[in-house]
């Protein structure tokens, strides 16, 4: 009841830090979405509490874990690159709340031996920032398609990529050299680390677009590809019951 | 060829019904490879132009600087390790503390000369040339990796010392590994006390010979095919038995034959498997002289001699012979090292490309509005 409780809570002060945003009420929605990060905490140690382990065993967990790194995302964004993208930031953790409500409560897990490992929480986190991030930059994508401020909505999504890209090859290559010890392989042709790749090949196609004039009617399809390539690399990979992978202990 | 790798990617094996691995892992696949490699080098190449020596110095900077922060991190957490495994307090934080000073101290030195040497375009051709290396070590791996999957008994006292190759060929491993010991623990399951026991029960009547073993808390006769029976032998689970020892005994009907052995430790356990661990002995030699190594293969912790690495893949576990069979896995990766050196190259180039860039995105020539977002 507590983890639907949170849960419930992130979701609206997400959703309210988003209005306030579109209104242009910076401050509002900055305290909103930190009552979103504060709730978000909350719901991290509620799970972590109930799964008596570290809570990334399930999807609902993961999705959980996403306000947590997008409430300080959005401040070091204003702070640090000057742009002020709370709204959608907010947007982005709202959308990740909605997803851990739809997803079923599984209330213990426990580490098989091939997650045992350091690189565990440092490849999950990497993926959960990424992932992240290149919702902002898709919501960021949609919205340059509209109303005022196109190319600074554009150049904004931009931002925001360079700043996911790292994690998301963190992600990937920390995943090879774990599975390196792990399965005896650096890559096995899994269906969720073909899905990887290919997410990550449609962000190094955006970088190598990015730089010519030519291509610029190219950038905005090129985000919503990619992130239609991390929507079937995070969900329809894991949820689809005919697929068989060798990573489906993270359904 | 971006469009034909999509297709490959795409139809080949990123979906379940048209999935093919076989054709990732095939010719196709690895062609693809070698064009992109190709092409990254060429990129490396371009980006690097007039700045080859900076660049070269750059990453030989990086190197240290990476073996630098590693060396504290790894011995430091291995006099950590000593210290908590009993070891004295002070060495163990004597140790930490040199490494940490001598490998942060070269990660200092080097990593000065790295942000010196190294501008974003620069980091991007370190990209791109680390992409090259990843590839170059699966085309290695791809022609000449060996791989073996071995099926060890635990505690038979055999040596595992030849292999024979997925591709059907005998290679010796240039070493000798036997498994002696297996252990099992198991989530929400407190290890008991004393080992339990594995009973095996051979009875006589009228001359037949018939063989049980107590599984779940009672006698499970097992099926003729298990006994075989010589003039004064009985052979059960590998072992072998004179008929003499099969004597009357003052609670059961019949002459019989008790066996009791120790389970291995967690094999019948319930609940979720918490940690499969294997201690095992390595026999090979060190500047010509013997040596015998003890270690524990684990799962995520493989065993390395001699450019082959042992990897514990699962078990199983025989109920009626009470044994412990493992599936291990012997590989032979010549190109591993380059394929994982470029990977963590290319976590750290890209790193230091996107979040120091200086580049802007190439503006939509159409576009002419206020930057408000």
């Amino acid at each position: 009841m507590m983890i639907y409780t949170l849960s419930i809570g992130s979701l609206l002060m997400a959703l309210a830090a988003c209005v306030l945003g579109c209104l242009r009420q910076t401050e509002f929605a900055r305290g909103m979405m930190a009552g979103c990060w504060v709730t978000a905490l909350a719901l991290l140690v509620a799970n972590g509490v109930q799964a008596a382990a570290l809570p990334f065993g399930n999807m609902r967990h993961v999705l959980c874990f996403f306000p947590l790194v997008l409430a300080p995302a959005a401040y070091y964004m204003q702070r640090c690159r000057g742009i002020d993208l709370t709204a959608f930031f907010a947007a982005a953790a709202a959308l990740s709340m909605v997803g851990a409500l739809c997803m079923p409560m599984q209330a213990s897990w426990r580490q098989m031996p091939a997650l045992q490992s350091p690189w565990f929480a440092p490849h999950v986190t990497s993926y959960v920032i990424a992932y992240g991030f290149l919702t902002v930059s898709a919501i960021l994508a949609v919205a340059s398609c509209f109303g005022s401020g196109k190319q600074a909505r554009l150049r904004a999504a931009d931002e925001v990529v360079m700043l996911a890209f790292p994690f998301l090859t963190f992600g990937l290559w920390s995943g090879a050299l774990w599975a390196d010890v792990a399965w005896a392989r650096y890559w096995a042709w899994d269906i969720k680390e073909a899905w990887a790749l290919i997410t990550w090949c449609v962000y190094l196609l955006y970088f190598h677009l990015r730089g010519y004039a030519s291509f610029a009617s190219w950038l905005r399809p090129l985000l919503l590809i990619g992130f239609v390539a991390v929507l079937i690399t995070f969900f329809v990979v894991n949820l689809l019951p005919s697929i068989q992978s060798i990573h489906s202990y993270a359904q | 060829m971006v469009l034909g790798a999509a297709c490959v990617l795409l139809l080949a094996g990123a979906f379940p019904i048209l999935g093919a691995p076989a054709v990732f892992r095939g010719g196709v696949m690895m062609l693809i490879g070698v064009v992109a490699a190709l092409l990254a080098l060429w990129g490396g190449w371009r980006l690097s132009a007039g700045k080859h020596a900076q660049f070269i110095f750059g990453l030989v900077s990086l190197y240290f600087t990476t073996s630098g922060l590693i060396t504290a991190w790894m011995y430091g957490c291995k006099a950590v390790e000593h210290a908590m495994l009993g070891g004295a307090m002070w060495f163990g934080a004597l140790a930490m503390a040199c490494t940490m000073v001598v490998g942060l101290l070269f990660a200092v030195i080097f990593g000065f000369f790295l942000l010196k040497l190294m501008s974003p375009r620069l980091w991007l051709a370190g990209v791109h040339w680390c992409c090259t290396l990843i590839v170059a070590g699966a085309v290695l791996d791809y022609c000449y990796e060996q791989n073996a999957y071995i099926h060890a008994t635990v505690g038979d006292g055999d040596k595992i010392d030849a292999v024979t190759t997925t591709a059907g060929e005998n290679h010796s491993l240039g070493f000798a590994l036997q498994v002696n010991d297996f252990k099992v623990t198991h989530y929400d399951a407190a290890a008991p006390a004393t080992p339990q026991q594995h009973h095996l029960l051979i009875t006589e009547q009228g001359g037949q010979y018939t063989a049980a073993v107590h599984m779940h808390g009672r006698w499970m006769p097992l099926p003729k095919g298990h006994l075989t029976e010589t003039e004064d032998t009985l052979q059960l689970a590998g072992r072998r038995f004179l008929k003499s020892e099969v004597k009357a005994h003052p609670t059961i009907a019949y002459p019989c034959l008790l066996v009791s052995s120790p389970m291995p430790q967690g094999v019948t356990g319930t609940g979720t498997v918490k940690e499969y661990s294997a201690a095992c002995t390595v026999f090979t030699d060190h500047r010509g002289r013997p040596e015998t190594r003890r270690e524990t293969l684990k799962v995520n912790a493989p065993i390395a001699c001699k450019d082959w690495h042992i990897y514990l893949l699962s078990y199983s576990y025989d109920p009626i012979c009470n044994q412990v069979t493992l599936v291990l896995q012997a590989r032979n990766a010549p190109g591993r090292w380059y394929a994982l050196a470029g990977m963590v190259g290319l976590i750290i180039c890209t790193a230091c490309w996107c979040w120091w860039r200086r580049e802007q995105i190439t503006p939509e020539p159409t576009d002419k509005e206020a930057p408000a977002v």
